[in-house]
Order: structure tokens, then C-alpha cells, then sequence
């Protein structure tokens, strides 16, 4: 298979981008993954279980998320859930993402767009 | 409580059932997640405000599907699985037949009738009835019904052949008005042979193109 570059699959959806945030610091479920963007957005972003998991289903499928093999202790969590983490090379598109948007906000705060600046 | 429990339990359910909107390899993968997901959001929004912030997670859950189950199905159309398959095979193949139809139709608007007795008729109705329905035929019963049923291909190309034959004696021996009605069905014969030829090729084609299992 050849070699991708992240910057291939840029721009990333607004929904892929969101979860590959919310996966960027550890490994979490569906449930845990709507409540990180949501809580990170002040309730401005609130993923429905079909924009989710056809989002995963695409990150999977592209190997930028993995589910994970390992379980949390089943007295803590319900074992029927399944976890998902950041590839490697998921990380690596994600950051390539950041970077994209980063320009793009310096250049509007150039041109005077953003205020505060 | 009974009744909290009980409303609990029908948005649960509805929401299991709204769940067959999507493909069926998507619902089987993450469908019981997806549930999870819902009934996890519902004990959330119930625990918070009761029976309003329900209605507005409904509000939520149906939007999130009429944008979702659409967009999934396209995938599941695009990548041909399951159902989706035989769906793209049929309108692939209809696609191809609409394009070779245009091209014949100028040729036969131009050239109709020019051979005359039986070889004209049977030209015109192998072009008009046998291709059209033999075409349609395959394409909505191939698919499904023959995929992997080597002896039952085997059988119908036989069959086939044989009512070919027998018609083409028919037709010889009865006069000519007997033989219009009689070239369109060997026309439609004749269509049934070559469609399914071109199908037969494609499948051992593909069986040999394929690599070989490992030991």
C-alpha cells in the first residue's frame, strides 16, 4: 500500500475533526467522545449516534482511528462499549489539520478580521 | 415511576427501530453502540429537566438521522455492499443498456425494413423486443437469483437452446404471418443466449482473475 501523506486527506469535516480532538489526549467511547466535544465547545457542537459513528466508521476505514483492544475494569464501565484511540498516522493528519487552521486564523487576524488582535 | 420507566423504555425502542433506516452492514456494526449512545444521552437529558429536554433530544435524534441514514446509504451505494450491490448492478447495467440504445436507434431509424422477409423482421425484432426485454431480464434476475449457481446457468443456456432450435423449425414450416410473431420471440431467444453469454464470460473471467486461496 502506498505511503500517504496527511496532508492528502485535508481538510478534514468539521465531525472528524472534532473527534480526532476529543481522541487526542487517550482512548474513549462513543458516549465519552459526544460529551468531550460537546463539554470543549460549550454546547455549541452536540454530535448525533449517526454523524458519530459514520464519522468513526470513515476515520477507521482510513486508518486514522483505531478501535482499541483493551478494556477499562468492567466494574467501571459497561464492557459492551467500544474504545476508540488515535493511529499513529492519525495524529500525524490531525496535526496537519491544526496547522491548516492555524494559517487560516493568521491570516484573518492580518486582515484585521479578528478582533482583539 | 412506572410511567417514566415505561416512556423510557418506548424512546429506547423507537430509537432501535428508527435504526433500521440505516444500511444493514452499518446497523450491524454499530447499531447496538448507537443505541447505547441514545439511552445514555436519555438518561441524561431526563435526569436534568424531565420530560422537555426529551423532546428536544428527539428533535436532535431526527435530524441527526435524516442527515445520517441518507449519507450512509450513498457510501453503502458507492462501495456496493449488500443490497446496494445488486441495486448498482441493476442500474449500471440499465445505464449501459440506455447508452447502447442510443447509439443502435439512429442506425435503425435509418436502415428499418431495408432487409425484407424473415431475416428483415427478425433483425428488427431482435433489436426492438429481444435486446429491450432479455436486457431488462438478466439485469433484475442475474444478480440475484444465479449468483454462484453454476449448474443452474448451465441448465437455463441448455434451455435456452433448445427453444431456440425448436422455434426456428416452427418458423420455417408456417407461413409468413406466423413467422412476424415467431422472429420476435427467437429474437428474444437469441437475446436471452447473448445477454446471458456476456454474463457467463464476465463471471469466469472474474473467477479467473481472482487469486487463487491460500493452502
Amino acid at each position: 500500500m502506498a505511503r500517504r501523506e496527511p496532508e492528502e486527506l485535508l481538510p478534514l469535516s468539521p465531525a472528524a475533526f472534532q473527534i480526532m480532538l476529543a481522541l487526542a489526549d487517550g482512548e474513549r467511547h462513543g458516549y465519552a467522545i459526544i460529551k468531550e466535544v460537546e463539554g470543549r465547545t460549550e454546547g455549541r457542537v452536540r454530535l448525533g449516534p449517526g454523524t458519530l459513528y459514520g464519522t468513526l466508521k470513515r476515520l477507521v476505514d482510513g486508518g486514522l482511528v483505531e478501535e482499541s483492544d483493551e478494556r477499562p475494569d468492567a466494574a467501571l464501565d459497561d464492557e459492551r462499549r467500544r474504545y476508540y484511540r488515535l493511529t499513529a498516522f492519525g495524529r500525524r493528519v490531525a496535526a496537519a489539520e491544526a496547522e491548516r487552521l492555524a494559517s487560516l486564523v493568521a491570516a484573518a487576524r492580518a486582515k484585521n478580521l479578528l478582533s482583539g488582535a | 415511576m412506572k410511567t417514566l420507566k415505561g416512556r423510557r423504555n418506548f424512546s429506547e425502542r423507537l430509537y432501535a427501530a428508527l435504526l433500521f433506516l440505516y444500511p444493514s452492514g452499518f446497523r450491524r456494526e454499530y447499531g447496538r453502540e448507537m443505541a447505547l449512545v441514545f439511552a445514555d444521552r436519555r438518561r441524561e437529558v431526563e435526569g436534568r429537566a424531565g420530560g422537555r429536554s426529551l423532546a428536544g433530544l428527539w428533535c436532535e435524534t431526527v435530524i441527526d438521522l435524516a442527515r445520517s441514514a441518507p449519507a450512509e446509504h450513498l457510501e453503502s451505494f458507492m462501495k456496493g455492499e449488500g443490497l446496494m450491490k445488486t441495486l448498482r448492478t441493476i442500474i449500471l447495467a440499465l445505464l449501459a443498456y440506455a447508452f447502447t440504445l442510443l447509439v443502435i436507434a439512429p442506425l435503425y431509424a435509418r436502415n428499418a425494413g431495408a432487409i425484407p422477409g424473415f431475416l428483415g423482421n427478425l433483425l428488427d425484432a431482435l433489436i426492438f423486443t429481444g435486446l429491450v426485454f432479455n436486457f431488462v431480464y438478466l439485469a433484475l434476475t442475474l444478480p440475484r437469483w444465479l449468483e454462484g449457481v453454476r449448474a443452474v446457468r448451465l441448465t437455463l443456456m441448455i434451455t435456452t437452446a433448445v427453444i431456440a432450435l425448436l422455434i426456428t423449425i416452427m418458423m420455417v414450416s408456417l407461413g409468413p404471418p406466423a413467422r412476424i410473431g415467431l422472429s420476435i420471440l427467437l429474437a428474444q431467444t437469441l437475446g436471452l443466449l447473448a445477454w446471458f453469454s456476456v454474463y457467463l464470460w464476465w463471471v469466469l473471467r472474474k473467477r479467473q482473475a481472482a487469486p487463487p486461496a491460500a493452502a
